[in-house]
């Protein structure tokens, strides 16, 4: 009965009630926003669809399909998971922007039209600009404002590409688009600037870093894991895309282990890890883009933590860079301890989340014979271990030796994992190709 | 607190373990690939030691690329000054 209810307008009646209560009240709405909106997508049965007449238009504001089911459940968890982490803060304006992210977010991904989509597409912008600004430093206010002017060019590009696709075929429905005309490109630059593609990544490294130490846990689960989304639904196949995100794997890393603000190496791996993602998409495959969205699902929890992780250095000692820190495994054992749970995730260390999904990746773009990219792929995994615990220790010997033992084994069990695991459960409802 | 409580990494003894325990798997991890059959896509896979091998190449040229990267990219901590 109520499944009906799209899980935003939980979100942002959550953020509406959040706005107006005092402490803790105000807590149990936030604790209960992400809950309730995901055990109604538990509920709500596949394939539904919600259209609404708009001014003599059809419009889908709710759309539910395996593709978009998936990411509807893990920004739910996302929003959990980064809500429970920023209960201890006292600000109602975070509270209040982080549950319209999270909304606007679940509202992109089970959008059925390009005008929903562009609408919290919008409202994520906003709200997630607000999380960088709440930090309250000249920093965050000047990085914020750059971020905000990227965020609503990809927004332009994305109306502009909308308004000629329904010029051309008098559809606004979010399907599959490829990069067929002006409309095509100009959509594929707005989810491309969104999914942080080279060249236009800058903001990303540019803004996650100065967010609140809460902020940056929502902002590295949602804006582009929404972008990854609409590439899935919109461009899958595209050959452009494989090499994109093969591109997107490696530069980063180089960038990432000269870094010596621990959030920004984050953000750099963040770009790495979408390269698989695009990648998979680009491949097409069932089993590619399969792997792109577990990707897309692991990353959102392992990157929380490393995030979360952070953010509690920061919280605790105030400070972020590498070099003015040291020795933490003494004053916070239990940070390191999740820490270095989280960076065997990144590196896809076997038995850790990455792993699985990242080899579902790799073995696609082996199968379907790109061996330059798969080289590429597998140069970037190790590598990012290498960042993720270098930056922590300081210690050379450490990366040197964990590295090729990674790799070594990296290679070996995706075999056994494809033959237990239900990867040939198709998620995507049209691989581009079989 | 008049004693600084010793820590497990305090004592260069238990780094040195840590990194043989390291050195250790690596080896372990190279020489089971005398013995392990791998189901492979690629030809390139079952070459003896080609896991091991690419990625130590990789990190260690990563690393080199790195510091010469260091020269053009690097600034001073408040370049921007903030």
């Amino acid at each position: 009965m109520t499944s009906s209810v799209p899980p935003f307008v939980v979100f942002f009646a959550a953020a509406l009630l959040a706005a107006m209560l005092p402490g803790r009240s105000r807590i149990i709405v936030l604790v209960l926003a992400p809950l309730v909106s995901g055990f109604q997508l538990i509920e709500v049965p596949e394939g539904l669809r919600v259209t609404v007449p708009v001014m003599g238009y059809e419009l889908t504001p709710y759309r539910v399909d395996r593709l978009s089911l998936l990411f509807g459940y893990v920004f739910n968890l996302a929003a959990f998971l980064g809500i429970v982490f920023s209960l201890h803060v006292r600000d109602r304006w975070q509270h209040v922007a982080g549950l319209f992210y999270a909304g606007s977010a679940v509202g992109a991904v089970l959008a059925g039209d390009l005008v929903t989509f562009f609408v919290f597409w919008e409202i994520a912008a906003i709200s997630s600009a607000v999380l960088i600004w709440a930090r309250r430093t000249p920093a965050s206010l000047a990085a914020g404002l750059r971020y905000l002017v990227i965020q609503f060019s990809s927004g332009l590009l994305l109306l502009a590409g909308m308004l000629i696709r329904f010029h051309e075929t008098g559809s606004l429905s979010f399907d599959y688009i490829g990069l067929a005309g002006v409309s095509g490109w100009l959509l594929f630059l707005a989810f491309g600037i969104k999914c942080a593609f080279p060249l236009l990544h800058n903001w990303m490294t540019d803004a996650y870093p100065e967010a609140t130490p809460t902020g940056a846990v929502f902002l590295s689960a949602f804006t582009t894991k929404a972008a990854v989304y609409a590439l899935a639904r919109g461009f899958p196949g595209t050959d452009l895309l494989i090499y994109i995100g093969a591109l997107m794997t490696c530069f980063p890393i180089f960038y990432a282990v000269i870094e010596n603000d621990l959030r920004r190496v984050l953000s750099y791996s963040i770009i790495n890890q979408l390269g698989f993602m695009v990648c998979g998409v680009g491949i097409g495959t069932a089993l590619a883009i399969n792997g792109a969205v577990s990707h897309a699902f692991s990353h959102v929890i392992y990157k929380g933590l490393l995030f979360m992780a952070m953010g509690a250095v920061l919280h605790m000692t105030g400070k972020i860079k590498g070099t003015e820190l040291g020795g933490l495994y003494k004053t916070m054992p239990i940070t390191t301890g999740l820490c270095i749970v989280g960076a065997c995730s990144i590196s896809a260390f076997p038995l850790f989340s990455g792993f699985v999904s990242k080899s579902m990746v790799m073995a696609a773009a082996l199968q379907e014979g790109y061996k330059g990219i798969w080289l590429a792929l597998l140069l970037s995994s190790p590598a990012t271990q290498g960042s993720a615990f270098a930056s922590r220790h300081g210690t050379c010997c450490w990366r040197w030796l964990l590295q090729p033992c990674c790799a070594c084994s990296s290679g070996s069990i995706p075999g056994c994992f494809t033959a237990c695991c239900p990867f040939r459960w198709r998620i995507h409802p049209t691989p581009a190709r079989t | 607190m008049a004693q600084e409580r010793q820590h497990i990494f305090d004592k260069p003894k238990n780094v040195r373990r840590l990194l043989w325990t390291f050195y250790l798997a690596c080896a372990l991890l190279l020489a089971a690939d005398f013995i392990y059959h791998r189901h492979v896509i690629h030809d390139w896979e079952s070459l003896w030691g080609f896991y091991a091998l690419f990625g130590f190449s990789a990190c260690v040229s990563l690393v080199l690329i790195a510091k010469q990267l260091r020269r053009i990219l690097m600034r001073p901590e408040n370049y921007y000054d903030e």
